[in-house]
């Protein structure tokens, strides 16, 4: 038998080797990846999973028995607490719903109308130093604001409440913490609304122009219509901070007893004042009731994010 | 009207400048946060007597000949009354005090310190409550001082600023990696028009809509418990916290990274792979490095994020203000501890105001940081 | 549109004022109603206050109390509301008062002061107690520190810091100055540097128990002291009940009260430390009262006199 010795054998296998070792280890290195993308999706989860198994305890007769509270009574109580396991969340939630809408209702006209100014009024070289601004009021953390709040905000309530012979508490009250969340959204909304307003199409605004329309009626009737889906995302975003600020709001809110304040010179509560304030457990029913507290915000999240964004569609049909 | 923002900017920042600049000193930043009690004793004295009222001396100030020592009321940092020592002669006996705990140890009563109590060598107590002037009177009419506590002012925050330093790089430390190769695979090696890629991506994006609290209350859930059962901590600790502040960060680096990895043009991977280098090589090796600038400004948004975090870091490590700071005890940051200073026993607007400034500060440079970092990627061809 | 933004810039411009000057006096205005602030039911001072003006239902239910009340959790906490608010009423530790710059009422035509407290006229007064733990495993160090402690503040040296704080408490013939008995605690002569003593339980206790804490850890290794209080009701809780042995214990608590049947702990782990009491605060610049009788406290915290008015003087 002749065996056939090729030198270029040895060659090809070595090529071939290494272009199957370098096949194997891209389809190695993208299961490794795959770990940290798979956990990095699934925190998630586990965020809702964890403080789901802590919020739903109180309400479990296998973990407190006869002392757990009453969910029903939870969700329709207007007292927080009475002792020792009465629970009520529905004056909260109602005071969370109430005074995010007044923030969003004082911040967005100003928030638009500041976009508007920014991109179409300003020259452009001043454009960047008001974008600058702006962003530096996004990043302002929330515990400053909360103490600006308590230091000038409430103090002028004061005032304000003077005039109208009215009472507070020295400043904290409702009205207090919507200026402050006003505040602190608008420039969330004032970013994403330059954002949009940027890109609306200039074409369209000179059409309208050369039909005769004046500046204003441009800007209103044209520039905002075609930016509405932008702008309407910016308020489910300003939303959303204000229905999740907890520090600032703690500090100038009061953590009312009862009841829903629509009163703007009462003290109020909302979802997530009661799980910062007043916090000095860290376990038993008073502690987990607060995971329950979390839970009702995270639906409340859910549920005005789900209604707004159908408004966004709705609105961005007309446009 | 829509100079609001910049009114308010101008209101805010005018605020706690005015209120917290009084404090600002390099004291502040490295003191610490408790006081230094100093607890001295002389018992008996030979050179007492015939001190002359320095001339220059405040008026309000009450002075003993008999030790050569000047009080005065005085407030402290939190508007306190306490009795200040204002002057002690060279000569006076107190400068040679000896030390309670340490009795080799000379100690000299120095001006700054506020006087709590004394108690004379004949069990007569003076408080600083009874104020400076009762105090002189006990002076000029005892001879030997037993117990002496006075004390140095505290308030320094170098304990926040090395909790906040500690958990920031902790969290990048665990955040950056997990973050990167998240977005790497994403943006790299997954199939595209995946669903379940595209369910991942939305999770993900879900993520950054989290509200701080909801992480505070998941790293209290999950953390604590998690880093109590491996190491020696009890309830909240540096770790835990750490944990929570990488999880909240995380959404920020992945999809800063997408982005960085998205403004990568593809002629350097089709080069790179048409040159023999295989996905693995190319992403590491090219992509990545061109990459760097755009994961820079992840890194520096994350640490913008986390510096003002407080909400979550007051469920997930505590509010304790501590100066020395140990990894498995809980410390405040400086966000936890302007809140802990609010929400405390009485406001301190002023403490409050200077440790904002020095976050503003920071979180200034950030800013200026990001948008350098960001004129320098866009330069890259 | 347009109108929005004016009323918005309205109430800018009201924002600018309030910066303008600071909190300038307003004159008090009779007529108003009264801020009725209370502590929350775990507080020592609050069981001690309502117990003392024969409300004893408010003591542990918000419900009978006058509608629009503000609940507060801690001593300065009261302080700083009532000082914020100057139709507020509220109550707080006699120890804190004088350095909070509000005005004591008279009660029952007794002014709060030491004396009167210690000669018995002044009815709403109260212990401030200690409690430690019963159980030390573990933690023999921490035992015997706070063994010492508690030794610490029956000497002269303790109890000189207590009355500088206010704590009410007479310094009888014999007591003996710490340098007396410190040999008979070795542990102070180790360097406990890296022991933590957890402190807690009553918010009025709390300057009391920090100034002690402060002086002492000097005297016994530089052992590091954290407080945490968050009220009397921890005292036990923390050291001996449910909480004894999770992420929120303490090796001492205090109480601004009696412990209650329900909070008896272990033989010769409670004693008392000083006494202080309770005492109606209202702000400066109220002119309706400088005084209150049991019956008119409990009639404002009830609601059944809401207006400073309706007060006899």
């Amino acid at each position: 038998m002749i065996v056939k010795i090729d030198p270029e054998a040895n060659r090809r296998t070595q090529k071939s080797k290494r272009f199957i070792w370098m096949k194997h280890s891209d389809r190695f290195m993208k299961g490794l990846l795959m770990v940290p993308t798979l956990m990095s999706a699934s925190f998630v989860i586990f965020i809702v999973g964890f403080i789901s198994r802590k919020g739903i305890a109180p309400f479990l007769p296998s973990v407190y028995g006869s002392e757990r509270v009453n969910a029903f009574s939870f969700l329709s109580g207007t007292t927080w607490f009475v002792p020792p396991n009465v629970y009520g969340i529905l004056f909260i939630v109602i005071n969370t719903l109430y005074i995010v809408a007044l923030s969003t209702l004082i911040s967005v006209p100003l928030s638009v109308a500041s976009a508007l100014f920014v991109t179409r009024i300003l020259p452009k070289k001043l454009q960047g130093v008001f974008k600058s601004i702006i962003e530096l009021l996004a990043a302002i953390p929330s515990v400053i604001y909360g103490v600006f709040g308590l230091g000038i905000i409430a103090k002028s309530v004061v005032r304000l409440a003077e005039l109208f012979h009215a009472q507070t508490a020295g400043g904290i009250s409702t009205l207090t913490t919507i200026i402050v969340l006003a505040i602190m959204i608008y420039p969330t909304i004032t970013m994403m609304s330059v954002a949009a307003i940027s890109a609306v199409d200039p074409a369209l605004e000179h059409h309208s122009l050369a039909l005769g329309a004046t500046k204003v009626q441009t800007m209103t009737k044209v520039t905002l219509a075609s930016a509405k889906p932008g702008i309407f995302t910016g308020i489910i975003l300003g939303v959303g901070r204000a229905l999740g600020e907890a520090t600032a709001v703690s500090m100038v809110a009061g953590n009312a007893g009862s009841g829903p304040s629509l009163m703007l010179f009462s003290t109020t509560r909302t979802l997530t004042s009661t799980m910062l304030l007043g916090l000095k457990e860290t376990s038993g029913m008073d502690y987990d009731i607060r995971f329950s507290v979390g839970l009702v915000l995270i639906g409340v999240i859910f549920v005005s994010n789900f209604i707004l964004a159908h408004f966004k569609k709705k609105v961005g049909r007309f446009s | 009207m829509s100079l609001v923002g910049v009114m308010v900017l101008a209101l805010i920042m005018g605020f706690i400048i005015n209120r917290g600049v009084g404090l600002l000193t390099w004291d502040l930043l490295i003191g610490d946060y408790h006081p230094t009690t100093y607890n001295l004793s002389l018992p008996t004295t030979e050179s007492l007597g015939g001190f002359a009222r320095p001339n220059d001396l405040d008026e309000s100030a009450f002075f003993s000949q008999m030790w050569g020592l000047g009080l005065m009321d005085d407030v402290d940092f939190e508007g306190k009354a306490v009795v200040r020592v204002i002057y002690v002669d060279a000569q006076s006996p107190l400068q040679m005090m000896r030390d309670k705990n340490n009795l080799e140890r000379v100690v000299g009563l120095f001006p700054g310190l506020a006087l709590e109590k004394v108690i004379f060598s004949d069990l007569t107590i003076g408080l600083s409550r009874t104020k400076a002037e009762n105090f002189i009177i006990l002076f000029d009419t005892h001879e030997g001082i037993n117990d002496l506590l006075a004390v140095s002012s505290g308030n320094g925050i170098r304990g926040a600023i090395i909790t906040t330093g500690l958990l920031i790089g902790f969290a990048l430390m665990i955040a950056l990696p997990i973050g990167i190769f998240s977005a790497v695979y994403l943006h790299e090696f997954a199939p595209k028009n995946n669903a379940f890629i595209h369910t991942m991506r939305k999770m993900i994006d879900t993520l950054s809509g989290v509200p701080s609290i909801v992480y505070g209350l998941m790293g209290a859930a999950v953390f604590i418990p998690f880093t109590s059962r491996i190491s020696k901590a009890e309830g909240g600790n540096l770790f835990s916290g750490a944990l929570t502040l990488a999880v909240m960060v995380l959404p920020i680096i992945i999809s800063a990274t997408i982005d960085a990895l998205r403004a990568v043009p593809d002629d350097y991977r089709k080069a790179s792979l048409a040159l023999g280098a295989n996905h693995t090589q190319t992403t590491f090796r090219i992509v990545i490095k061109s990459a760097v600038p755009g994961i820079m400004s992840a890194v520096l948004l994350s640490v913008g994020r986390m510096i003002g975090e407080s909400a979550a870091l007051i469920y997930a490590v505590g509010t304790a203000i501590k100066d020395h700071i140990i990894l498995t005890e809980k410390s405040a940051s400086l966000a936890v501890f302007i809140w802990s200073v609010m929400a405390g026993e009485v406001p301190n607007f002023e403490l409050a105001c200077s440790v904002a400034i020095i976050i503003m500060a920071v979180v200034l440079f950030i800013n200026v940081l990001i948008k350098l970092v960001a004129r320098r990627f866009t330069l890259l061809p | 549109m347009k109108k929005l933004l004016l009323g918005m810039m309205g109430l800018l411009v009201f924002t600018m004022i309030g910066c303008g000057g600071n909190t300038t006096a307003f004159s008090f205005d009779a007529s108003r109603n009264i801020t009725v602030y209370t502590r929350d039911t775990t507080s020592g001072t609050r069981d001690a206050f309502f117990t003392g003006i024969d409300f004893s239902d408010a003591i542990t239910s918000n419900g009978v109390l006058v509608a629009n009340y503000v609940e507060v959790d801690g001593n300065g906490s009261m302080i700083t509301s009532v000082k914020n608010d100057i139709y507020g009423i509220g109550y707080i530790s006699l120890a804190s008062l004088e350095t909070s710059g509000l005005k004591g009422l008279v009660f029952d035509g007794v002014a709060a002061t030491e004396a009167n407290v210690l000669n018995g006229t002044y009815t709403l007064k109260r212990p401030f107690n200690y409690m430690t733990r019963a159980h030390w495993s573990g933690m023999e160090r921490e035992r015997q520190i706070v063994e010492a402690f508690v030794a610490f503040m029956t000497t002269i040296e303790g109890i000189a810091t207590i009355q500088n704080k206010a704590g009410i408490i007479s310094v009888e013939a014999n007591t003996p100055s710490w340098d007396d008995i410190k040999s008979l605690y070795p542990v102070c002569l180790e360097d406990n540097s890296d022991v933590t003593i957890y402190f807690g339980g009553s918010t009025s206790v709390e300057s009391v128990a920090k100034a002690l804490s402060q002086e002492f850890s000097q005297k016994c290794g530089n052992f590091i002291a954290e407080h945490n209080h968050t009220g009397s009701g921890d005292a036990y809780k923390r050291t001996q009940g449910s909480e004894a042995d999770g992420g929120n214990k303490l090796h001492i608590g205090f109480a601004s009260r009696d412990f209650k049947s329900s909070e008896s702990g272990d033989e010769g782990t409670s004693g008392f430390i000083c006494f202080d009491a309770v005492v109606l605060v209202v702000n400066q610049a109220n002119t309706a009262i400088d005084s209150i009788t049991k019956s008119e406290a409990k009639k404002v915290y009830s609601g059944d006199k809401t207006l400073w008015s309706s007060l006899n003087p």
